[in-house]
């Protein structure tokens, strides 16, 4: 009884090569490439109208490429219409049928194949039990709450046992609390079933909790790929930068030995690129001290301080650093401090 | 904040400017004097003879062999012009065209369109004999009229439920038919059967389209009653026309109950 029985392929189960979009005069795609290993779960993060959706909507097949193919293990799926590719999603508004119970919405894709009753039974029982939904297998979807609703969702693709399973901002329409405990049960889900899951998400905190890796996406392209921690610790460009837990950018000069700001020199563990560039460093990163630090430290004011119970958010002058400190002691408006900017914690950027 | 009793008022006016009447006519149709306008008396007579008299009967026939016939086809042709037309991926400026044309049988007088259809029929005789006057042609006038509301119906219901469904069928499996037949119109039905039941009280009530278009046998209760008040109003048509009030009510209500679901 299990949608992971099936062998686990190896290798590249997904592969997106040079997929244009264009709708009209504007280009949604403008040329991605990628490879999604079996077993993963791959998000494409990136804010609206960076063609994370259009992208998934491709490989759903319900939105045709201008341009580029998708590859499934091994096969050109590009011309197959979405009704014939081993390919399921989960909408981001669920999509259920409003007219059918949970437990014909969970069979709908197996009826639709004229699957053999005994085996639609035996697939709608599994589904129900491997989302707790055993309870209201009669109920029709407004009578759900927005949780189980989205439950009743990936149920309904799962039975399918799709190569890949799409989710499309699966968890926007959920609170704050409810949207924590989806993530790690997605991710638990995913691990038991070894499947491939493409998630799309404008949330970084979500991206971060439940994928193996990221793409982050703008304007059509890739700006980066790579493991959570590799995006948040490593970004390449001031856009990854900032838009993954909104670093610090810092202008500056190329030094024989590092980096100046306008604030003052600073040491770097690799060689900037560039004669004039950024580099980057996270709030969190950045120590506050009374005593002056060995190496990269600077004498700062405290130009505000907002107290957020978890943390106290702090901006400096000079250079306008943004610190994520602890909550104690409290820091004032006008107190001077030190800051030290860990070489560790300085990211050159590659423009 | 009190609202001014005024207005409680003047809707209370202008409900009853609207239905007294209606209400004259049901009063008089249980009235026993035969002409005039003095009340002698409570009496169901006019009801009794109403379907005694085989001119009435042969002309209540008329009307709902039309009206059935009209609204089968007009629901059928409607539905299917909806459905393509908020489904079928036009160019946008071919879709506000045929919007505004769906919308212009609505608006239309209805006088123009019986003298074009009686030009057209007119034409259409000297090919077959089909298009003499009678309840073919009639079947033909309401059906043009009827189309438009049906459509209209059944397009607003279609446009709440959105795309999202049918892209998630796709997605699970089901082939166009598949999705038609599980989908689509079962979320359709609600919309289908209210427009042609406001189809079929337009056909029943219909004068105009009617009058230009029938035949010598095919006389409906619409006519019938213009007939008959020539000759002078009688009893006996108050009470057929509270009749066919009343059905029309109750078919607007049962419309009206299934649209709002």
């Amino acid at each position: 009884m299990t949608v992971a029985a099936r062998p686990k392929a190896t290798g590249e189960t997904l592969s997106i090569q040079n997929l244009v979009k264009q709708f009209g005069d504007f280009t949604a795609l403008g040329g991605v490439s990628l490879e999604v290993p079996s077993g993963e779960f791959f998000t494409l993060l990136g804010p609206s109208g960076c063609g994370k959706t259009t992208l998934l909507r491709i490989i759903a097949g319900l939105e045709v490429p201008t341009e580029g193919r998708v590859v499934l293990l091994g096969q050109d799926i590009t011309p197959l219409p979405a009704n014939q590719r081993p390919v399921n999603t989960v909408f981001q508004s669920y999509a259920l049928f409003p007219h059918l119970s949970v437990w014909e919405n969970i069979a709908f894709g197996l009826k639709s194949r004229r699957m053999d009753k005994a085996e639609v039974e035996r697939r709608v029982k599994y589904g129900l039990e491997m989302l707790q939904l055993e309870k209201f297998a009669e109920r029709l979807p407004h009578q759900l709450s927005g949780g189980q609703r989205q439950r009743v969702a990936l149920a309904r693709a799962l039975v399918n046992e799709p190569q890949v399973l799409l989710l499309d901002e699966p968890m926007s329409a959920l609170d704050a609390k409810l949207r924590a405990e989806v993530q790690v049960q997605l991710r638990r889900l995913q691990q038991q079933l070894g499947l491939t899951f493409i998630l799309v998400t404008h949330d970084q905190d979500e991206a971060m909790a439940v994928s193996d890796r990221i793409a982050l996406m703008r304007m059509g392209h890739l700006e980066q790929v790579g493991t959570p921690d590799e995006v948040y610790e490593r970004p390449r460009t001031r856009y990854a930068a900032e838009f993954l837990g909104a670093a610090n950018l810092i202008k500056g000069q190329r030094l024989p030995m590092g980096f100046e700001a306008s604030f003052g020199k600073l040491a770097l563990n690799r060689t900037p690129p560039w004669d004039e560039g950024y580099v980057a460093i996270r709030p969190e990163r950045v120590r506050l001290s009374e005593v002056e630090p060995r190496q990269n430290g600077l004498r700062v004011q405290v130009r505000e301080a907002v107290y957020r119970g978890a943390y106290q958010e702090v901006w400096l002058k000079p250079g306008d650093l943004r610190v994520r400190a602890a909550p104690h002691p409290t820091l004032q408006a006008g107190q001077e401090l030190w800051a030290e900017l860990p070489v560790d914690a300085l990211v050159v950027l590659d423009e | 904040m009190r609202l001014n009793p005024l207005i409680g008022i003047s809707a209370i006016a202008t409900l009853a400017f609207l239905y007294l009447p209606m209400l004259a006519v049901a009063v008089l149709s249980f009235n026993k004097t035969r002409y005039g306008l003095t009340w002698s008396g409570f009496t169901w007579d006019w009801y009794v003879r109403l379907f005694s008299n085989p001119e009435i009967l042969e002309a209540a026939r008329n009307t709902f062999v039309l009206a059935l016939l009209s609204t089968v086809i007009a629901t059928v042709l409607g539905t299917l012009f909806a459905i393509a037309l908020e489904r079928y991926p036009w160019p946008r400026r071919s879709q506000g065209l045929l919007e505004n044309i769906l919308y212009l049988p609505v608006v239309t007088p209805d006088i123009i369109f019986a003298v074009a259809l009686v030009v057209a029929f007119g034409a259409f005789r000297m090919v077959s004999s089909l298009f003499e006057p009678g309840l073919f042609t009639m079947i033909l006038g309401h059906v043009t009229f009827q189309i438009a509301f049906v459509a209209l119906t059944v397009r607003s219901r279609l446009k709440s439920l959105g795309h999202d469904l049918d892209e998630a069928a796709r997605d699970l499996y089901a082939s166009y038919g598949y999705y038609v037949r599980r989908v689509l119109l079962p979320l359709l039905t609600p919309g289908i059967v209210a427009g042609a039941m406001l189809a079929f009280t337009l056909s029943l009530d219909d004068f105009v389209i009617s009058f230009f278009t029938a035949g010598p046998t095919s006389q409906t209760l619409p006519l019938l009653i213009y007939a008959s008040v020539r000759r002078g109003v009688t009893p006996e048509i108050h009470a057929l026309s509270t009749l066919i009030f009343l059905l029309t009510v109750l078919l607007v209500l049962a419309s009206e109950r299934l649209t709002r679901r």
